[in-house]
């Protein structure tokens, strides 16, 4: 077909005069039945080629599509970098999309149009982007299957129903491999495929099948055929359903037996979950979540002063963990960036010292999630500098870092010190002490207890996969204090005899609640249960404005291997991935022996997903009382403390 | 001060050695080793590439006297990267610790050493971050070489040096370093408080040591301190076996001044995380080994080894050389053959390189090889499996299997080399059948 005919298609959207929106959905949803063309590009390379020859036919198109599909292609190997590239090729590509796909059209074939159009609202307008995406390239798809396009359109037209969801599960078709039946019908019947299917594909298979959809469409529409009218109504019916993005989109993962098609398109409507998606499998509830991150130097702007770098993987990799830890580590580092920073021309220290240090903390946040204590010390190191701007050059540079220093000195240090103080009058003779995973503050306090010579005993209650309480159990032991060693499994039966439970805090919220490492809630609550004390050690600087109801609102998801890998757990913490890997199979036998598991091919597993939250959140009511710096105080007075004190 | 807008973090030192495996590529009349092409590139480029890829913006190139002309002229005139490179000349018969003792003085922050004839796919931040995360003194990249794929060996066979070495599984601290031409059994002895110490460990043979270390900056003290005891100090032989040893023998690093070194250093100039690292709920007690009485080695060495789907390679010798020549062209994204447009009936195979401006006769054929610019090739020339450098000269019916012919040399017409390297500038007479050697200007020394 000649590239005016394909133009042809197009028009009808406009001349419909629908919202904007559902044109591009809808003639991806045509696109998406399944035509002799898809068996023809089975394989992610075919698909491909024909994408990039297709773009080069067809000036039409936006070179934005063209580098996407690019991406899309590499991604399969390169991981890491195609998810930034990807990132920022969809930004560009649904931006793009939206203005210049409807260029091309031009009205004419005006009866065909509307057919697609209510297609697309029924099963595909929640796909947003993905459906956009192809219609970006849609014109260049048209010259490889312009043979098969009258082929397709039978299809269209005899099967209504059966073509929308066949369209929509291109994936079973691939996956399948043999060519998809000519007949609209068999298709629709047989292949829904569920919703994590969708979503184990990998990227390459995605954008094979946008490819496929796209080709198809052109196809259909080279033809110039009309699809059915009846569904044209029901678009009119029905305008706009899908289309503001679907705020539901994590339940209707978790149900796949609700719309499968609805879950396909919020699994497809962000890059974000694209991404994601690819690299974790994420669980339903927590798609919001960031991903866990592979930490590494490799996009790291190379202008990062070297400590901040080396802090930043200590942390990707739990090797500094715990949010004092994490929260002096920052801190210590950017006084060493301080330090070391140079003043560029024609600015001053202070006015300068907030842009030099922005990317330095946006890559520790690439690192890692920010822990509330880094996020309270760097919001006061910044008004530290914003507020002292017009101090000369080196006398702004000697405050600040005194000000580092006092922070770490004040907040942390000697508060730790009087919280132990505080706390050595909690612990008394013949006290049975349940401690969770572990605390430096706790640590510390319990360590002063010996030291003063009270005789105490404590239980430490530890869990997968990081075994924190390992290193508290070895401290304690090594003082001379008689420990029990548990796990969380255990928490009911050793409860019995225990008089007090001690907690860290990773955070105290507004609302009272303690968000702190994952297990915690269920030791306090069943503590509550038998009436047990609870008290939790807690520096006020890690009180945080932010209200939780739920550990799910805001948590952190941890690299699932380390539920899979027994070898990690060996060790006290993860070493990094590449590290482990390269390592692994470079030294052979020994280590990656031990790596393999039950679970260790839980990626090609495609119904198998696994959570490794790190956090989880414990209701104010559990928690007895809270020992901080300014005293002992019930943890609902966090607000309080918050607004007299700090 | 003049403003810099960060601060390094690394300083790369590249050794450019002779290359004594190389003979006679090396000679005087062809090129120093650093500049032998892989792939029509000069070997350099790549490890600068590596470098500019890491994020290195200091670069010293230490060069021996011999080749340090051409050399210079190269990294003058020719780079084209990012880099600011100086360069080194120390004289012939210096070791590549005595080297780093002579520049001392250069090297202000942790520096990486690699060698001249390393050739690697590792991306750089995967090494680099080992040692960024775990901080230990020394990091070393080991890798198994890969089995060669036959073809031209080389009629210097140099034996290979195999070291065993020891990598504790569970954290890759390099532990055990035996260079086993100390000894030619294939026994070894340990020592049982290392077998204390590291009750986990792999040993193995097939390891090599790339030449590719970051170290701390205060070990240039050490280096320092062992060229001068030695002649001949390499850091492969005694830097690093005094590193890795001084990690479980006090009195050993005591003699050595390698705790003094270390200690000078930290007292100066305090590590910046260690509150943090006490903090830590993943680390022990920083002071636990203290309570236990045991003696703490200040000194840490780790081993990076590269898995084997990774390419490495090292051109140190002429096999390698050959190997490392042929991976590259395999790869190589060039225009494998430019000229090919006035040809007639000659057939370049695939995994065949052609440079710029060479002219390949009627009816020749080239396949596994790779043939430098400027090249003359005749009619009816039969090129396998061989290296042939720029400027060359090659005339009607040569048969050429398996050789590497260095630069400006010619061969004569219906000449049948195989398996020979043929010297820079030398002249095959026509009609010689060579088998198995080297063809060299022969030079009163």
């Amino acid at each position: 077909m000649d590239p005016k005919k394909k133009t042809v298609g197009f028009v009808p959207d406009h001349d419909i005069g629908t919202a904007d929106l559902p044109s591009p959905g809808s003639s991806n949803n045509n696109s998406a039945v399944n035509s002799p063309k898809s068996a023809l590009s089975n394989t992610p390379d075919l698909s491909n080629s024909a994408a990039a020859t297709s773009n080069i036919a067809s000036p039409a198109t936006t070179t934005a599509p063209r580098s996407i599909s690019a991406t899309g292609a590499r991604s399969s190997y390169e991981p890491m970098k195609s998810s930034y590239e990807e990132q920022w090729g969809l930004t560009d590509r649904g931006s793009s999309s939206s203005s210049k796909a409807h260029k091309p059209a031009s009205p004419r074939d005006g009866p065909g149009f509307p057919s697609k159009d209510q297609q697309g609202n029924q099963g595909g307008n929640k796909k947003d982007k993905s459906k956009r995406n192809s219609t970006i390239s849609s014109t260049g798809g048209k010259e490889k299957t312009s043979g098969l396009g009258i082929q397709s359109n039978v299809v269209n037209a005899s099967s209504t129903d059966g073509s929308q969801s066949g369209g929509l599960n291109p994936a079973g078709s691939s996956s399948a491999g043999g060519p998809p039946p000519a007949g609209g019908a068999g298709k629709a019947g047989g292949q829904r495929p569920s919703a994590p299917s969708q979503k184990s594909m990998t990227k390459a298979e995605r954008n094979e099948l946008q490819q496929r959809q796209k080709a198809e469409k052109a196809a259909r529409l080279a033809a110039g055929l009309p699809a059915s009218r009846a569904k044209a109504a029901q678009v009119l019916a029905q305008p706009n359903s899908g289309f503001s993005p679907n705020p539901s989109k994590s339940l209707a993962t978790s149900f796949p037996g609700a719309e499968a098609e609805k879950a396909i398109a919020a699994a497809e409507s962000t890059s974000q979950a694209k991404k994601r998606e690819r690299l974790t499998k994420e669980m339903g509830l927590f798609a919001h979540l960031d991903p866990p991150k592979f930490a590494n130097t490799a996009s790291a702007p190379k202008d990062l002063h070297p400590a901040v770098v080396n802090v930043g993987l200590q942390m990707a990799q739990f090797k500094i963990c715990g949010a004092n830890a994490r929260c002096v580590a920052t801190l210590s580092a950017f006084r060493k960036a301080i330090q070391d920073y140079q003043t560029p021309p024609n600015t001053t220290l202070s006015r300068n010292m907030l842009t030099y240090l922005s990317p330095h903390i946006s890559y520790l946040v690439s690192c890692r999630p920010m822990a509330v204590s880094m996020g309270n010390a760097i919001r006061y190191l910044k008004y530290e500098i914003g507020k002292n701007i017009e101090v000369p050059d080196e006398d702004a540079r000697a405050l600040f870092l005194e000000k580092i220093d006092n922070f770490i000195r004040d907040r942390i240090t000697m508060a730790d010190q009087v919280i132990t103080s505080l706390g050595l009058q909690k612990i008394q003779d013949g006290d049975v002490i349940l401690t969770y995973a572990r605390s430096s503050v706790v640590q510390g306090l319990l360590l002063a207890a010996h030291e003063k010579g009270i005789k105490f005993k404590v239980i430490v209650v530890d869990s997968r996969p990081r075994f924190e309480g390992k290193q508290l159990l070895r401290a304690l032991a090594s003082a001379g204090i008689p420990c029990t060693y548990v796990l969380l499994t255990a928490i009911g039966h050793v409860m019995r005899e225990v008089s007090k439970v001690i907690l860290g805090a990773h955070s105290l919220l507004s609302n009272g609640a303690l968000y702190s490492r994952a297990g915690t809630a269920v030791v306090a609550m069943s503590a509550h249960e038998r009436k047990i004390p609870v008290i939790v050690c807690c520096e006020t600087y890690k009180f945080s404005e932010r209200v939780q109801l739920d550990s799910f609102v805001q948590n952190e998801i941890g690299n699932p291997d380390e539920l899979v890998n027994d070898h990690n757990n060996n060790y006290g913490h993860s070493s990094t991935r590449c590290h482990d890997s390269v390592h692994g199979s470079g030294t052979g036998t020994g280590a990656s022996a031990a790596k393999s598991g039950v679970l260790s091919g839980w990626k090609e597993s495609r119904d198998l997903k696994l959570l490794n939250l790190l956090y989880d959140l414990t209701p104010s009511e559990f928690v007895t009382i809270v020992i901080t710096e300014v005293g002992l105080i019930p943890c609902t007075s966090v607000p309080v403390i918050l607004r007299e004190f700090l | 001060m003049p403003y810099r807008k960060r601060v390094p973090e690394f300083q790369a030192i590249i050794m450019a050695g002779y290359g004594n495996g190389l003979y006679p590529l090396t000679e005087e009349s062809n090129m120093p080793k650093a500049l032998l092409p892989v792939v029509n590139q000069p070997m350099i480029s790549y490890q600068l590439a590596w470098l500019e890829d890491s994020g290195v913006t200091d670069v010293i190139v230490v060069s021996l006297n011999s080749g340090s002309k051409k050399l210079g002229h190269y990294l003058d005139r020719v780079y084209e990267g990012q880099l600011h490179i100086t360069m080194e000349v120390v004289d012939d018969n210096t070791g590549t610790a005595d080297a780093l003792a002579l520049i001392k003085d250069k090297i202000k922050t942790d520096f990486i050493v690699i060698s001249c004839d390393l050739l690697t796919a590792l991306i750089p931040h995967q090494f680099l971050d080992m040692h960024r995360s775990e901080d230990p003194s020394v990091t070393a990249l080991f890798f198994e070489p890969t089995k060669s794929e036959g073809g031209p060996s080389g009629s210097s066979k140099v034996k290979e040096v195999t070291q065993f070495v020891g990598i504790d599984a569970s954290n890759s601290q390099l532990v055990y370093l035996n260079n086993s031409d100390d000894m030619d059994s294939d026994e070894f002895s340990l020592r049982i408080s290392l077998l204390d110490k590291h009750p986990v460990m792999n040993i193995s043979r097939l390891l090599q040591d790339a030449h590719l270390y970051v170290f701390k900056r205060w070990v240039i003290d050490v280096i320092a301190e062992v060229s001068n005891k030695r002649t001949m100090a390499s850091i492969k032989e005694h830097v690093l076996p005094l590193l890795v040893k001084s990690q479980h023998q006090r009195a050993l690093a005591d003699r050595e001044g390698v705790t003094k070194g270390r200690a000078t250093v930290e007292a100066a100039n305090p590590s910046t995380q260690k509150l943090a690292l006490k903090l830590s709920t993943t680390q022990r007690l920083v002071d636990e080994d203290a309570v236990d009485g045991e003696w703490k080695s200040p000194i840490t060495c780790k081993a990076f080894v590269l898995s084997k789907d990774v390419y490495c390679g090292r051109a140190n010798t002429i096999p390698n050389y050959f190997e490392i020549n042929r991976h590259y062209t395999k790869i190589t994204d060039k225009v494998r053959n430019p000229g090919a447009t006035n040809q007639v009936q000659t057939q370049v195979g695939g995994d065949s390189l052609i440079g710029d401006d060479t002219k390949i006769g009627d009816r020749s054929s080239v396949k596994k090889s790779t043939i430098g610019s400027h090249v003359l090739i005749g009619k009816s020339v039969k090129i396998v499996n061989s290296i042939i450098m720029d400027h060359s000269i090659i005339e009607d019916n040569v048969k050429i299997e398996g050789c590497i012919i260095c630069s400006g040399s010619k061969v004569c017409e219906k000449s049948a080399l195989k398996d020979c390297e043929v010297g820079g500038g030398f002249r095959v007479e026509k009609e010689t059948v060579a088998r198995n050697e080297q063809l060299v200007d022969f030079q009163e020394q």
